[in-house]
């Protein structure tokens, strides 16, 4: 999946989530910033599995400085693991 | 200890832990930094004696309440997993000093049952049963052979179900996971709130077939106490009893598979308790420090706060090694070996403070069993096959004990 569809889905998803215009998520703050906690975190990772076909962490969304660098990571693959008999990850 | 000895860390020592042996790990960050940051598991690591003690005894750290997190996930328009919720559901009433009193009480309605049921006896009785059959095939897997079907025997009778009911005691698969509060994808979600299911499902119909025909068995007692204390429904006195199950099941069983494991590592040790009986209560509570099932307890912060000088924000995650405190030199000196003479404070296998755990007294009552059924082997050796070790972070899992029969002990004991 390209970057630029990556970049449009999670802009579209924060604008929904937060109801504001999607000009206006800005891409270089955190969830965290944006008062999305963990669960936030768990429904975005769960939302994108199902664009992307991959089982995504959802405990390191919470990890990247910015939502741009986790953009980026999810565009080149980091984080993502095949749907296949994933282990247990334990991250609180 | 500031924020800065964390972050001097290229990387996380958490991620390069190894399940199997956890123990170097535990080590270079209880001296490098006692209050770490893990990227790893998103919280704070503590692995000093102390530290650990701290924080489960200060109220500013409170458990994890899934149930409430899986509710607000739902509100925010995530699957709804009753299941789930209803296994974790005790937990925010142990906040609460009314519920938590009445939360206890019916959990004591399952032991206090255990004298009367001749509970000791029929499961020495059992051990004894398991070593000759091993004898008589010349092994055993003292883990996924012994110790799970004694602690399966040993709730099941509690419960005051049928042995035929017994094989539904056996799986949990890692329902409790959420306890370390990890966060999971909403794909695992779903498949614990599957494993969650099928286990409040078990208590569903025995539950039912008490209220039309009263016994006085632990389940009966549990019902007429859930009632009245606190005004449950079956369902979530289900949820309740697969709580209990879900929590005690690879903790309790890994405690008698490696304490076994360890006295076959230690011949010397074995033949001291076989002289001399009495020393057995100090090897009990030597093993429960040296296996630590639960490795660690977690809390949140629910304020800011500090730990040994370290700030730490509201809501954040600490990670209470218990493993690690155990272990920790400056109060267990020479920590990793069996010292039957051993002073100093006690061992956190269970944790401390208001969350300690409930069932301590039945768990050291199963291993005392198990450790006696062992003694009775003087021939019982480690096979050559590997022991294997779950993957788990939280519950350190014991899957297999490769034991073998030697000597006129294999010829049927």
């Amino acid at each position: 999946m390209a970057d630029i569809q990556i970049r449009k889905w999670v802009r579209d998803y924060l604008a929904e989530v937060l109801t504001i215009p999607e000009a206006e998520v800005e891409l270089d703050r955190t969830l965290e910033s944006y008062g999305l906690d963990s669960i936030e975190a768990v429904l975005m990772a769960g939302g994108l599995e199902e664009e992307l076909g991959f089982e995504i962490d959802p405990a390191a969304f919470l990890q990247y400085p910015t939502i741009e660098a986790m953009v980026v990571a999810l565009e080149q693959g980091e984080g993502l693991e095949p749907l296949a008999d994933l282990p247990l990850k334990v991250a609180p | 200890m500031t924020a800065a000895t964390s972050l001097a860390f290229a990387d996380d020592p958490i991620s390069r832990l190894d399940p199997a042996d956890p123990y170097p790990t535990y080590a270079e960050l209880r001296a490098r930094a006692p209050v770490h940051w893990s990227s790893r598991l998103s919280g704070w690591v503590l692995t000093r004696y102390d530290d650990v003690r701290g924080v489960l005894d200060h109220p500013d750290f409170r458990i994890v309440d899934p149930a409430s997190r899986l509710s607000r996930l739902a509100e925010r328009g995530g699957p709804l997993l009753a299941n789930l919720i209803a296994f974790h559901a005790c937990l925010p009433l142990l906040h609460d000093p009314d519920h938590s009193r009445g939360v206890k009480r019916v959990f004591f309605q399952l032991l206090t049952g255990r004298r009367q049921l001749g509970l000791r006896e029929g499961l020495a009785q059992r051990a004894a049963e398991i070593l000759r059959a091993g004898a008589a095939a010349g092994r055993i897997d003292l883990a996924a052979g012994y110790g799970s079907p004694l602690t399966v025997f040993a709730s099941g009778t509690l419960f005051g179900l049928p042995e035929s009911e017994h094989g539904v005691l056996t799986a949990s698969a890692g329902v409790s996971t959420l306890l370390s509060g990890a966060v999971h994808s909403l794909r695992e979600l779903k498949r614990l709130d599957a494993e969650a299911a099928r286990l409040v499902d078990r208590f569903r119909a025995p539950l039912a077939e008490r209220h039309e025909a009263t016994a006085d068995d632990g389940l009966s007692r549990m019902l007429r106490a859930a009632d009245a204390e606190l005004g449950w429904t079956d369902d979530q006195l289900a949820g309740f009893c697969a709580f209990i199950l879900g929590v005690s099941r690879e903790t309790t069983f890994t405690a008698l598979s490696g304490g076994c494991l360890r006295l076959l590592q230690e011949p010397a040790l074995r033949a001291r308790l076989c002289e001399d009986p009495a020393k057995r209560p100090a090897a009990l509570r030597e093993l429960l420090r040296l296996v630590s099932p639960l490795q660690f307890a977690a809390r949140v912060a629910a304020r800011d706060t500090q730990i040994a000088g370290q700030a730490i924000r509201a809501g954040q995650p600490v990670c209470a090694m218990l493993a690690a405190a155990n272990r920790d030199p400056a109060v267990f000196p020479d920590p990793d070996r069996v010292d039957l003479e051993r002073e100093g404070p006690e061992p956190l296998a269970f944790g401390a403070g208001a969350f300690r755990c409930l069932g301590e007294q039945l768990a050291q009552m199963e291993l005392g069993v198990a450790i006696d059924g062992i003694l009775d082997y003087p021939g019982l050796g480690l096979g050559r096959e590997p022991v294997v070790w779950g993957t788990g972070m939280h519950v350190r899992e014991l899957r297999h004990v490769p034991a073998i029969f030697v000597g006129a002990e294999a010829a049927g004991g």
